[in-house]
Protein backbone atom coordinates (compact mmCIF):
# COMPACT_ATOMS: atom_id res chain seq x y z
CA UNK A 1 0.00 0.00 0.00
CA UNK A 2 1.57 3.84 -0.84
CA UNK A 3 1.73 6.17 1.16
CA UNK A 4 -1.22 8.24 0.58
CA UNK A 5 -3.53 5.12 0.49
CA UNK A 6 -2.16 4.58 3.95
CA UNK A 7 -3.50 8.26 4.73
CA UNK A 8 -6.31 7.35 3.20
CA UNK A 9 -7.24 4.65 5.48
CA UNK A 10 -6.91 6.45 8.49
CA UNK A 11 -8.59 9.92 7.97
CA UNK A 12 -11.32 8.43 5.89
CA UNK A 13 -11.70 9.93 2.33
CA UNK A 14 -14.45 11.79 1.50
CA UNK A 15 -14.65 12.42 -1.83
CA UNK A 16 -11.63 10.99 -4.66
CA UNK A 17 -12.42 12.52 -8.27
CA UNK A 18 -9.73 10.85 -10.41
CA UNK A 19 -8.88 11.83 -14.12
CA UNK A 20 -6.30 10.52 -16.37
CA UNK A 21 -4.43 13.86 -15.83
CA UNK A 22 -4.95 14.67 -12.19
CA UNK A 23 -6.39 13.16 -9.02
CA UNK A 24 -8.38 15.40 -6.65
CA UNK A 25 -8.79 13.86 -2.76
CA UNK A 26 -10.68 15.84 -0.19
CA UNK A 27 -10.37 15.50 3.39
CA UNK A 28 -13.65 16.77 4.42
CA UNK A 29 -13.37 20.64 5.25
CA UNK A 30 -10.00 20.57 6.42
CA UNK A 31 -7.37 19.69 3.07
CA UNK A 32 -7.43 19.02 -0.04
CA UNK A 33 -4.56 16.80 -2.13
CA UNK A 34 -4.09 17.18 -5.88
CA UNK A 35 -1.79 15.19 -8.41
CA UNK A 36 -0.84 16.04 -11.39
CA UNK A 37 -1.06 19.85 -11.54
CA UNK A 38 1.18 22.14 -13.73
CA UNK A 39 1.48 25.14 -12.06
CA UNK A 40 0.10 26.88 -9.21
CA UNK A 41 -1.85 30.24 -10.91
CA UNK A 42 -2.30 32.30 -8.20
CA UNK A 43 -2.31 31.90 -4.58
CA UNK A 44 -4.46 33.70 -1.76
CA UNK A 45 -5.56 33.27 1.38
CA UNK A 46 -9.08 33.16 0.35
CA UNK A 47 -8.55 31.41 -3.38
CA UNK A 48 -5.71 29.33 -5.15
CA UNK A 49 -5.69 28.26 -8.50
CA UNK A 50 -4.22 25.59 -10.13
CA UNK A 51 -3.14 25.23 -13.20
CA UNK A 52 -4.06 21.31 -15.13
CA UNK A 53 -2.90 19.90 -18.49
CA UNK A 54 -7.15 20.71 -19.51
CA UNK A 55 -8.00 23.83 -17.55
CA UNK A 56 -7.72 24.85 -14.28
CA UNK A 57 -9.13 24.21 -10.90
CA UNK A 58 -10.12 26.80 -8.01
CA UNK A 59 -10.21 26.00 -4.72
CA UNK A 60 -12.09 28.86 -2.23
CA UNK A 61 -11.90 28.87 1.44
CA UNK A 62 -10.31 30.82 4.94
CA UNK A 63 -7.03 30.67 5.70
CA UNK A 64 -5.99 28.69 2.35
CA UNK A 65 -2.09 27.87 2.76
CA UNK A 66 -0.19 25.15 0.73
CA UNK A 67 1.65 22.26 3.17
CA UNK A 68 3.37 20.68 0.66
CA UNK A 69 4.17 21.49 -3.38
CA UNK A 70 6.21 19.12 -5.28
CA UNK A 71 6.78 17.67 -8.50
CA UNK A 72 3.13 18.08 -9.85
CA UNK A 73 1.21 17.36 -6.10
CA UNK A 74 0.08 19.68 -3.94
CA UNK A 75 -1.49 19.52 -0.55
CA UNK A 76 -3.64 22.56 0.64
CA UNK A 77 -4.83 23.02 3.93
CA UNK A 78 -7.33 25.59 5.65
CA UNK A 79 -11.06 25.88 6.03
CA UNK A 80 -12.07 24.77 2.53
CA UNK A 81 -15.95 25.89 1.31
CA UNK A 82 -15.58 25.19 -2.55
CA UNK A 83 -13.88 23.36 -5.04
CA UNK A 84 -14.19 23.62 -8.74
CA UNK A 85 -13.48 22.70 -11.98
CA UNK A 86 -12.62 25.12 -14.72
CA UNK B 1 35.57 18.36 7.03
CA UNK B 2 32.38 18.87 8.78
CA UNK B 3 30.80 21.45 5.98
CA UNK B 4 31.52 18.84 3.21
CA UNK B 5 30.40 15.45 5.28
CA UNK B 6 28.07 13.73 4.13
CA UNK B 7 26.85 12.49 7.86
CA UNK B 8 25.69 16.80 7.21
CA UNK B 9 24.13 16.54 3.81
CA UNK B 10 22.11 13.93 5.06
CA UNK B 11 21.08 15.59 8.13
CA UNK B 12 20.18 18.75 6.30
CA UNK B 13 18.03 16.88 4.06
CA UNK B 14 15.84 15.86 6.90
CA UNK B 15 15.36 19.63 8.51
CA UNK B 16 13.83 22.50 7.19
CA UNK B 17 14.64 26.51 6.25
CA UNK B 18 11.90 28.64 6.94
CA UNK B 19 12.11 32.62 4.64
CA UNK B 20 10.15 34.93 4.65
CA UNK B 21 9.88 36.56 1.30
CA UNK B 22 8.66 40.23 0.32
CA UNK B 23 7.90 41.16 -3.10
CA UNK B 24 4.94 41.99 -6.02
CA UNK B 25 5.01 38.71 -7.97
CA UNK B 26 5.21 36.11 -5.02
CA UNK B 27 3.02 33.48 -7.49
CA UNK B 28 6.06 33.96 -10.31
CA UNK B 29 8.31 33.09 -7.42
CA UNK B 30 6.40 29.86 -6.32
CA UNK B 31 6.06 28.81 -10.06
CA UNK B 32 10.09 29.49 -10.88
CA UNK B 33 10.62 27.30 -7.55
CA UNK B 34 8.75 24.78 -9.05
CA UNK B 35 9.75 24.62 -12.25
CA UNK B 36 13.35 24.38 -10.99
CA UNK B 37 12.72 21.50 -8.44
CA UNK B 38 12.41 22.81 -5.51
CA UNK B 39 10.00 21.07 -3.52
CA UNK B 40 8.00 23.76 -0.98
CA UNK B 41 6.43 23.56 2.16
CA UNK B 42 3.68 25.23 4.61
CA UNK B 43 3.47 28.10 1.76
CA UNK B 44 1.50 30.98 3.93
CA UNK B 45 0.62 34.83 2.75
CA UNK B 46 0.15 37.16 5.62
CA UNK B 47 -0.88 39.61 3.07
CA UNK B 48 -0.22 40.34 -0.72
CA UNK B 49 3.36 41.61 -0.45
CA UNK B 50 4.52 38.91 2.19
CA UNK B 51 5.01 34.75 2.09
CA UNK B 52 6.76 32.69 4.54
CA UNK B 53 7.65 28.78 2.90
CA UNK B 54 10.36 25.93 4.09
CA UNK B 55 12.23 24.35 2.01
CA UNK B 56 14.74 21.68 2.97
CA UNK B 57 18.17 23.05 4.24
CA UNK B 58 19.93 21.23 1.95
CA UNK B 59 18.61 22.91 -0.71
CA UNK B 60 19.48 26.41 0.46
CA UNK B 61 22.07 26.85 -2.37
CA UNK B 62 20.13 25.76 -4.64
CA UNK B 63 17.44 28.13 -4.09
CA UNK B 64 19.79 31.36 -3.64
CA UNK B 65 21.04 30.07 -6.73
CA UNK B 66 17.79 30.25 -8.59
CA UNK B 67 16.36 33.50 -6.72
CA UNK B 68 19.69 35.01 -7.85
CA UNK B 69 18.82 35.24 -11.13
CA UNK B 70 15.44 37.45 -10.35
CA UNK B 71 15.90 39.10 -6.91
CA UNK B 72 18.38 42.28 -7.12
CA UNK B 73 17.52 43.13 -3.68
CA UNK B 74 17.24 40.10 -2.16
CA UNK B 75 18.57 41.30 1.10
CA UNK B 76 15.49 43.49 1.93
CA UNK B 77 13.01 40.84 0.61
CA UNK B 78 14.57 37.26 1.46
CA UNK B 79 15.11 36.64 5.31
CA UNK B 80 15.79 33.15 7.00
CA UNK B 81 13.49 32.82 9.61
CA UNK B 82 14.39 29.78 11.29
CA UNK B 83 15.32 26.58 10.98
CA UNK B 84 12.06 23.80 11.90
CA UNK B 85 11.88 19.77 11.81
CA UNK B 86 12.74 17.35 14.28
CA UNK B 87 16.20 16.64 13.27
CA UNK B 88 17.59 19.78 13.54
CA UNK B 89 18.42 19.42 17.06
CA UNK B 90 20.84 16.57 16.25
CA UNK B 91 22.22 18.48 13.29
CA UNK B 92 23.02 21.55 15.88
CA UNK B 93 24.36 18.69 18.31
CA UNK B 94 26.48 17.03 15.63
CA UNK B 95 27.94 20.13 14.78
CA UNK B 96 29.07 20.87 18.28
CA UNK B 97 30.55 16.86 18.95
CA UNK B 98 33.15 18.10 21.16
CA UNK B 99 30.82 20.15 23.23
CA UNK B 100 28.34 17.80 23.74
CA UNK B 101 30.97 15.06 24.37
CA UNK B 102 32.27 17.00 26.89
CA UNK B 103 29.25 17.72 28.84
CA UNK B 104 28.29 14.17 28.57
CA UNK B 105 31.49 13.19 30.13
CA UNK B 106 31.77 15.95 33.00
CA UNK B 107 28.08 14.80 34.09
CA UNK B 108 29.19 10.82 33.86
CA UNK B 109 31.64 11.96 35.57
CA UNK B 110 30.57 14.22 38.14
CA UNK B 111 27.56 11.60 38.90
CA UNK B 112 29.17 8.43 38.66
CA UNK B 113 32.89 8.51 37.97
CA UNK B 114 33.34 10.58 41.10
CA UNK B 115 31.87 8.30 43.05
CA UNK B 116 34.66 5.79 42.87
CA UNK B 117 37.46 5.58 45.05
CA UNK B 118 40.73 5.42 42.94
CA UNK B 119 43.61 6.35 45.83
CA UNK B 120 43.93 6.56 49.75
CA UNK B 121 46.24 9.19 50.90
CA UNK B 122 47.40 9.36 54.31
CA UNK B 123 48.70 12.11 56.35
CA UNK B 124 49.50 13.61 60.21
CA UNK B 125 51.93 12.32 62.36
CA UNK B 126 50.13 8.64 62.55
CA UNK B 127 51.38 8.53 58.89
CA UNK B 128 54.01 5.73 59.84
CA UNK B 129 51.03 3.53 60.71
CA UNK B 130 49.56 3.23 57.43
CA UNK B 131 50.34 -0.13 56.18
CA UNK B 132 48.04 -1.35 59.52
CA UNK B 133 45.18 1.34 58.22
CA UNK B 134 45.72 -0.34 54.56
CA UNK B 135 45.02 -3.13 56.24
CA UNK B 136 42.18 -2.58 57.89
CA UNK B 137 41.00 -0.80 55.10
CA UNK B 138 41.00 -3.45 52.93
CA UNK B 139 39.95 -6.36 55.81
CA UNK B 140 36.93 -4.14 55.67
CA UNK B 141 36.32 -3.90 51.46
CA UNK B 142 37.50 -0.78 51.42
CA UNK B 143 39.98 -0.73 48.66
CA UNK B 144 40.28 0.79 44.91
CA UNK B 145 37.53 1.37 42.43
CA UNK B 146 35.20 1.26 46.24
CA UNK B 147 32.15 2.98 45.90
CA UNK B 148 31.84 6.26 48.53
CA UNK B 149 28.51 6.15 48.48
CA UNK B 150 28.68 2.83 50.19
CA UNK B 151 31.03 4.60 52.50
CA UNK B 152 30.52 6.38 55.93
CA UNK B 153 33.19 8.32 56.60
CA UNK B 154 32.30 9.48 60.25
CA UNK B 155 31.52 5.66 61.12
CA UNK B 156 35.24 4.94 59.55
CA UNK B 157 36.69 7.38 61.64
CA UNK B 158 35.43 5.79 64.72
CA UNK B 159 36.27 2.19 63.84
CA UNK B 160 40.00 3.33 62.65
CA UNK B 161 40.12 5.01 66.27
CA UNK B 162 38.84 1.80 68.02
CA UNK B 163 40.62 -0.66 66.12
CA UNK B 164 44.07 0.88 65.97
CA UNK B 165 45.25 1.99 69.34
CA UNK B 166 47.62 4.06 68.40
CA UNK B 167 45.60 7.51 67.05
CA UNK B 168 44.65 9.78 69.74
CA UNK B 169 42.17 11.47 65.91
CA UNK B 170 41.45 10.09 62.98
CA UNK B 171 40.07 12.53 60.43
CA UNK B 172 38.62 11.05 56.77
CA UNK B 173 37.37 13.38 53.93
CA UNK B 174 36.82 12.68 50.37
CA UNK B 175 38.81 14.65 47.78
CA UNK B 176 37.45 13.70 44.32
CA UNK B 177 38.63 10.10 43.76
CA UNK B 178 40.86 9.91 46.74
CA UNK B 179 39.98 9.24 50.17
CA UNK B 180 42.53 11.96 52.44
CA UNK B 181 43.10 10.40 55.74
CA UNK B 182 44.96 12.45 58.73
CA UNK B 183 46.22 10.37 61.46
CA UNK B 184 47.19 11.82 64.80
CA UNK B 185 49.20 9.96 66.87
CA UNK B 186 48.73 9.09 70.58
CA UNK B 187 51.38 10.23 72.76
CA UNK B 188 51.72 7.61 75.02
CA UNK B 189 51.39 4.92 72.69
CA UNK B 190 55.01 5.47 70.62
CA UNK B 191 57.96 4.95 72.87
CA UNK B 192 61.46 6.86 71.14
CA UNK B 193 63.63 4.80 72.35
CA UNK B 194 67.13 6.50 71.36
CA UNK B 195 67.71 10.23 72.22
CA UNK B 196 70.61 9.68 70.09
CA UNK B 197 69.36 9.35 66.65
CA UNK B 198 72.00 8.33 64.86
CA UNK B 199 70.97 4.97 65.33
CA UNK B 200 67.59 3.18 66.39
CA UNK B 201 68.40 -0.12 68.53
CA UNK B 202 65.70 -2.55 69.91
CA UNK B 203 64.87 -2.42 73.76
CA UNK B 204 63.16 -5.77 73.64
CA UNK B 205 63.95 -9.81 72.53
CA UNK B 206 61.90 -10.77 69.93
CA UNK B 207 60.64 -11.44 65.95
CA UNK B 208 60.82 -8.33 63.76
CA UNK B 209 57.53 -7.83 62.28
CA UNK B 210 58.07 -4.74 59.65
CA UNK B 211 60.84 -2.31 59.26
CA UNK B 212 59.76 1.35 57.24
CA UNK B 213 62.55 3.63 57.23
CA UNK B 214 62.71 6.92 56.23
CA UNK B 215 66.09 8.09 56.03
CA UNK B 216 68.82 5.82 57.34
CA UNK B 217 69.91 2.32 57.00
CA UNK B 218 67.92 -1.16 58.04
CA UNK B 219 70.39 -4.14 59.09
CA UNK B 220 67.41 -5.66 60.04
CA UNK B 221 64.14 -7.47 57.91
CA UNK B 222 61.20 -8.87 58.46
CA UNK B 223 61.45 -12.56 60.14
CA UNK B 224 64.59 -11.44 62.04
CA UNK B 225 65.52 -12.63 65.83
CA UNK B 226 66.74 -9.67 67.82
CA UNK B 227 68.00 -9.12 71.47
CA UNK B 228 67.71 -5.94 73.02
CA UNK B 229 70.51 -3.44 72.36
CA UNK B 230 70.21 -5.01 69.12
CA UNK B 231 71.10 -2.58 65.95
CA UNK B 232 67.94 -1.81 64.17
CA UNK B 233 68.75 1.06 61.98
CA UNK B 234 71.96 2.69 60.82
CA UNK B 235 72.12 6.81 60.64
CA UNK B 236 73.41 6.71 57.34
CA UNK B 237 72.63 6.42 53.80
CA UNK B 238 74.37 6.05 50.67
CA UNK B 239 73.68 8.84 47.94
CA UNK B 240 75.22 8.35 45.04
CA UNK B 241 78.61 7.39 45.25
CA UNK B 242 78.87 8.77 48.86
CA UNK B 243 78.32 7.64 52.34
CA UNK B 244 75.87 10.74 54.14
CA UNK B 245 75.53 10.47 57.48
CA UNK B 246 71.47 11.02 58.70
CA UNK B 247 69.38 11.10 61.45
CA UNK B 248 67.37 8.48 61.91
CA UNK B 249 63.82 8.29 60.91
CA UNK B 250 62.45 4.95 61.52
CA UNK B 251 59.12 2.81 62.47
CA UNK B 252 60.05 -0.80 63.72
CA UNK B 253 57.50 -3.29 64.76
CA UNK B 254 58.97 -6.05 66.67
CA UNK B 255 56.33 -9.44 67.99
CA UNK B 256 57.37 -10.56 71.59
CA UNK B 257 56.27 -13.66 72.91
CA UNK B 258 55.35 -13.89 76.27
CA UNK B 259 54.34 -17.17 78.28
CA UNK B 260 52.27 -17.95 81.42
CA UNK B 261 51.74 -21.06 83.44
CA UNK B 262 49.17 -20.94 86.07
CA UNK B 263 46.53 -23.30 87.58
CA UNK B 264 43.05 -22.80 88.56
CA UNK B 265 40.45 -25.23 90.05
CA UNK B 266 38.09 -25.63 87.19
CA UNK B 267 38.63 -25.86 83.33
CA UNK B 268 37.17 -22.58 81.97
CA UNK B 269 39.52 -21.71 78.84
CA UNK B 270 38.11 -18.22 78.70
CA UNK B 271 38.81 -17.09 81.91
CA UNK B 272 42.57 -18.31 81.87
CA UNK B 273 42.75 -16.28 78.56
CA UNK B 274 41.64 -13.16 80.40
CA UNK B 275 43.91 -13.77 83.10
CA UNK B 276 47.09 -13.40 81.22
CA UNK B 277 45.67 -10.88 79.22
CA UNK B 278 44.93 -8.57 81.92
CA UNK B 279 48.88 -8.53 82.32
CA UNK B 280 49.33 -7.31 78.61
CA UNK B 281 46.18 -5.35 78.53
CA UNK B 282 48.21 -2.15 77.16
CA UNK B 283 49.94 -4.38 74.30
CA UNK B 284 48.39 -4.71 70.93
CA UNK B 285 47.52 -8.37 71.58
CA UNK B 286 48.80 -10.42 67.95
CA UNK B 287 47.83 -13.86 68.71
CA UNK B 288 47.49 -16.27 71.76
CA UNK B 289 47.45 -19.64 72.52
CA UNK B 290 47.51 -22.57 75.30
CA UNK B 291 48.52 -25.92 76.17
CA UNK B 292 46.19 -27.03 79.22
CA UNK B 293 46.86 -30.36 81.51
CA UNK B 294 45.47 -31.98 84.12
CA UNK B 295 47.33 -32.81 87.41
CA UNK B 296 45.27 -34.41 90.32
CA UNK B 297 42.42 -32.07 90.28
CA UNK B 298 43.74 -28.79 89.48
CA UNK B 299 43.95 -27.53 85.48
CA UNK B 300 47.61 -26.29 84.31
CA UNK B 301 47.20 -23.68 81.66
CA UNK B 302 50.50 -22.57 79.94
CA UNK B 303 49.47 -19.84 77.98
CA UNK B 304 51.15 -17.90 75.00
CA UNK B 305 50.71 -14.70 74.16
CA UNK B 306 52.23 -12.68 70.78
CA UNK B 307 51.92 -9.03 71.24
CA UNK B 308 53.38 -6.18 69.42
CA UNK B 309 56.03 -3.64 70.35
CA UNK B 310 56.65 -0.56 68.12
CA UNK B 311 59.97 1.53 68.47
CA UNK B 312 60.26 4.48 66.28
CA UNK B 313 63.14 7.25 65.90
CA UNK B 314 62.97 10.27 64.88
CA UNK B 315 58.92 11.72 65.44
Amino acid sequence: MNFIDNILQIFGENIILKEPSYKIIVFGEQAVYIEGIKSVKYYEKEEICLEIKKGEILIKGKDLYIKKYCAGDIAICGKIVELKRK
Amino acid sequence: MWENSRIKKKISGLYYTEYAVKGCNLDVLIKLLQRKGLALYNIKKSNNKSMTFCIKTVENEKFFAIIKEIWYNKENNIKKVCYRGRFYFVYKWLKCLGLAFGIVFFIVNAFVFDDFLLSVEYSGSGNIYQKEVGEFLEANGIKKFSRFSDLDLDKLEDRILAENGHFSFVDCKKYGNRLKINLILSEEKVKTINQDIKELKSDVDGEIESVKVYRGTAVVKEGDSVKKGSLLVDGYMQVKEQTVNVNVLAYVSVLINKTFTFSQSKEDDDSALSYAEQFLSEQQIVRESFIKEKIDEEYIYRITIVFRHIIVAGI
